[in-house]
């Protein structure tokens, strides 16, 4: 069962990957790299690292995420 | 068993440039791409299971950790017991890391202003 | 920056569990999963929500350019200075029981010694250092080449 939850979560992994860098809308990127993230953090806490999982959340999903939308605020939007 | 393989790759690759038409390029980054997948599935079939007790990274060192770790450092999170008290030189270059990092993103960024 | 009417209020109702929730964890770092670094960055992402959700005044109300700057570097100051305190104890660089910081009994609050100065130097310097990476990246600059002062 939890096999089948971790393979599910690593496709999603790899979906969430090639279709930030395929995407050409930049805010759809970064909210897929924020997906990005939220699904890597859950994956750290099934490898059992909730430390880890817990900056990742914040950090990779959260904070990355708010930094690339201030810089897409500031450039275009478009790629 | 690999002379059949190469040999098979080879006539595939005549056979997808001369009859089809593909382009050497695609099928030479094809064919590169297929040898790293070979090679990283065989190092992840090489690689010892998770979570098992007799891991090699499972040697006397994390077990002095989590036997003496709460009566050396008086915390019961063994994690935070190494990273703040056994190893908190590295925990300190962790940070100055971030100073330097954020200086230099301030500098960059507020140079025009002097 | 989003002129947007759910974002703003969603983010003002959840800011404050957020907040709190930063400082949970890195107050408990030497008793449950997490510590410094993790807290930092969830109470530094709270703020970064509120900045980026209403707009950079709204932000700076809660904690101002100067106040970020202090606190970052006093965060390293700090974790420097909790070792060479334990120099002048009689240990080593950065020693805890060693050089006799009053360890108290495993599994209470109010133990460990100097794991926990650490630990709260640690999240206050990831706090704001993160806060201040968001607010000069954000900063609107005039037309002289001057950025705008905030406060």
């Amino acid at each position: 069962m939890t096999d089948i939850l971790n393979i599910l979560l690593l496709l999603f992994l790899i979906v969430c990957a090639v279709g930030v860098a395929h995407i050409r809308d930049l805010l759809s990127a970064v909210i897929l790299f924020s997906a990005f993230g939220l699904i890597m953090a859950i994956i750290w806490q099934q490898l059992g690292a909730p430390d880890i999982a817990m900056v990742e959340a914040a950090l990779g999903t959260g904070v990355a995420a708010l930094l690339l939308i201030a810089a897409i605020s500031k450039t275009k939007r478009a790629e | 068993m690999s002379y059949i393989l190469i040999l098979f790759l080879v006539i595939l690759a005549i056979f997808l440039r001369f009859v089809i038409g593909v382009e050497l390029r695609s099928i030479l980054t094809i064919y590169l791409l297929g040898l790293i997948v070979y090679l990283f599935s065989f190092t992840v079939a090489e690689m010892p299971p998770f979570g098992r007790p007799d891991n090699p990274a499972f040697n006397e060192v994390p077990a002095r950790y989590l036997e003496a770790g709460p009566s050396e450092t008086g915390a019961i999170n063994i994690i935070s017991s190494v990273i703040t008290d056994y190893r908190a030189f590295d925990t300190l270059g962790e940070a100055t890391v971030l100073f330097v990092a954020i200086a230099a993103a301030v500098a960059t960024l507020k140079s025009h202003r002097y | 920056m989003l002129e947007d009417q759910i974002v703003r209020i969603t983010s003002r109702l959840v800011a404050p569990f957020i907040q709190v929730y930063g400082i949970y964890v890195i107050l408990h770092g030497h008793l449950s999963p997490g510590g410094g670094f993790s807290g930092g960055a969830i109470f530094g992402a709270s703020l970064v929500l509120i900045a980026l959700s209403f707009n950079l005044e709204a932000g700076v109300k809660q904690i101002s350019h100067q106040t970020a700057s202090v606190l970052e570097s006093g965060g390293a100051l700090g974790f420097t200075v909790t070792g060479l305190i334990a120099i002048a104890l009689g240990g080593n660089y950065l020693a805890n029981r060693a050089a006799g910081f009053p360890l108290g009994e495993a599994g209470q609050f109010f133990s460990s010694g100097a794991i926990m100065v650490i630990t709260v130097f640690v999240g206050i310097k990831v706090a704001s250092t993160i806060t201040t990476l968001f607010y000069n990246i954000i900063e609107k600059e005039t037309p002289h080449g001057n950025s705008k002062q905030a406060d």
